[in-house]
């Protein structure tokens, strides 16, 4: 099935957990960015996991444990495929805000890792503005949060850190070392 | 032609007094180097960190470079600036980093530094907050001599990197 020049990336793994400062309930949406030269063979692209409330003891941390599994091709390491996640949840009163954003990329070496994706979330440009964001529950988002993959314009926004979200990968290619690209992992002979 | 990748993110900052930080990179190649797709310079999101104080960029670096020696590998500078309690944009910091080769992931820590001048200079960044800047920042990553510049510390910048390397054996080269 292989096609002369053509490496495959198999990607499996979970959204294991949100470590947010001060938030309580929240879900994530994923999605991929990845190159021109890169396209999906099999799975799912985006997605949306449950709400999650955070847990009472000292870990503090809201677990969604949502799987990830999904494979591509491309011709070119250029245009890695990354991850994006956008988080969002309720807040006190009831309004579905966005709780942020935070993107990776894919392991680009074989076997199992382990990424702590930081989560920041846009801020309001006045403190006017951040009150009504605050009470109205329209706060500043991203039309696209695939500007956070691509880097252009990203240096029109102002972040505020909020914490991480763990995600769990266990990465296998096909015909990666065949095309005689180097990771720092030694191909077998 | 050997084919490198610099594939990995601008990740965050550190121990930098200031909290509203960005940062302005640019990848510096020598004569034998060429860039074949991805952009070699750019500018991060301005982030602040009320809780741990590191603020994150996570900006996305992936470029392509060929080459045919060794010499004048990829450099990156990065200019740090912040925005102060006033809305105004003030240059904080320089740091320059040359890039691993080896393939395989790797940790950067960028240490970096500001030029402070004579006393006049030092209150006037002091209540100002106008600090002296380089003229041709993009001097810096030739390996020139710095002796009569008088610096001041500055925090660290993380960058996560993953090294692609391809056809480097075929011309003898190990990374």
């Amino acid at each position: 099935m292989s096609v002369e020049g053509e490496f495959f990336l198999s990607v499996t793994g979970s959204i294991e957990y949100a470590n947010f400062y001060d938030i309580d309930n929240v879900y994530c949406k994923y999605g991929y960015h990845f190159g021109p030269d890169w396209s999906i063979v099999r799975g799912i692209e985006e997605g949306l996991t449950q709400m999650s409330k955070k847990s009472t003891d000292a870990r503090q941390v809201a677990v969604w444990n949502f799987p990830l599994d999904i494979a591509f091709k491309s011709i070119n390491p250029q245009g890695w495929p990354q991850l994006i996640l956008s988080v969002y949840g309720l807040d006190c009163f009831g309004h579905d805000v966005v709780r942020g954003y935070g993107v990776c990329h894919l392991p680009l070496a074989t076997g199992t890792h382990t990424k702590k994706v930081a989560v920041y979330v846009p801020q309001s440009s006045s403190i006017l503005q951040q009150f009504i964001a605050w009470f109205s529950g329209r706060r500043p988002e991203l039309i696209d949060p695939t500007i956070l993959a691509t880097g252009g314009g990203r240096e029109l926004t102002r972040m505020i850190s909020q914490g991480t979200i763990t995600v769990r990968f266990n990465v296998s290619m096909k015909d990666f070392f065949k095309l005689g690209y180097s990771n720092g992992q030694q191909a077998d002979r | 032609m050997a084919e490198l990748h610099i594939i990995g993110q601008i990740k965050s900052a550190k121990n930098f007094q200031a909290s509203n930080l960005f940062c302005k990179w640019s990848f510096h190649v020598g004569g034998g180097w060429k860039l074949i797709d991805g952009s070699a310079e750019g500018q991060t999101q301005e982030c602040c960190d009320f809780y741990t104080d590191m603020p994150v960029w996570d900006h996305p670096v992936d470029l392509h470079y060929t080459t045919q020696t060794l010499q004048g590998s990829p450099k990156l500078l990065l200019q740090i600036f912040c925005r102060d309690d006033y809305g105004r944009v003030l240059f904080v910091a320089y740091g320059v980093s040359s890039i691993p080769l080896t393939p395989g992931a790797h940790t950067v820590t960028c240490h970096t530094w500001k030029p402070v001048g004579d006393w006049q200079d030092r209150l006037r960044d002091r209540f100002l907050g106008v600090s002296l800047q380089l003229k041709s920042p993009n001097a810096l990553v030739n390996t020139e001599d710095r002796f009569e510049l008088l610096t001041q510390t500055m925090g660290s910048v993380n960058i996560d990197l993953h090294i692609l390397a391809r056809n480097f054996e075929k011309f003898g080269c190990r990374l």
